[in-house]
């Protein structure tokens, strides 16, 4: 199995809690416009989520493109499985699909 | 890269469909691509059918060319 950097910080992330959004800044204060429409439907959903500031983290950054095949931040985690990025989150939203995904 | 160079790109790989992209900020870096759903195979999640849209761009959203690429399906 191939290894990217920050493989390891990502998968105990990952594990230790159900909702991940790797995200550009954070909640309060998100340094990207697709990020902070992530952070408000992930509010709007009404879930608990934890979040992980890649521009904090280098290996992060880079490692969470590689780990799930998927190039661009943000990204949505749920039970350790990538849901998408913040246009799958709207559609899912909007298609009442991620409540459902969540109340399971 | 332009929106017409992505659009071409597109057309190639899924020349029956319907498909526009959209230079959102007029920077040639932040795109929106819209394409019909039927272009793709039935089978394909949701997820696969945005990584194999990606996958056409892989190199300029390494190289930062491409900053964000934003995907319409309907």
């Amino acid at each position: 199995m191939s290894t990217s950097p920050g493989h390891e910080k990502i998968e105990k992330t990952l594990n230790d809690n159900k909702v991940v959004l790797f995200m550009k800044g954070t909640p309060s204060f998100p340094q990207c416009g697709f990020s902070a429409r992530s952070v408000a439907i992930l509010k709007e959903v009404g879930v608990e989520f934890d979040t992980v500031n890649v521009l904090e983290d280098d290996e992060v950054r880079e490692g969470i493109k590689v780990y799930g095949q998927w190039p661009t931040i943000p990204q949505l985690y749920v039970d350790k499985k990538l849901v998408g990025g913040s246009d799958i989150m709207m559609e899912m939203f909007e298609s009442g699909e991620l409540k459902t995904l969540f109340s399971n | 890269m332009t929106h017409t160079e992505m659009e071409n790109t597109l057309k190639k790989q899924y020349p029956k469909a319907e498909l526009a992209v959209i230079d959102v900020t007029g920077s040639g870096s932040n795109f929106e691509v819209r394409m019909n759903n039927s272009a793709f195979d039935s089978s394909l999640s949701r997820i696969d059918k945005h990584k194999s849209i990606m996958g056409l761009f892989d190199e300029q959203l390494k190289s930062g060319e491409i900053h964000a690429l934003s995907i319409k399906l309907f």
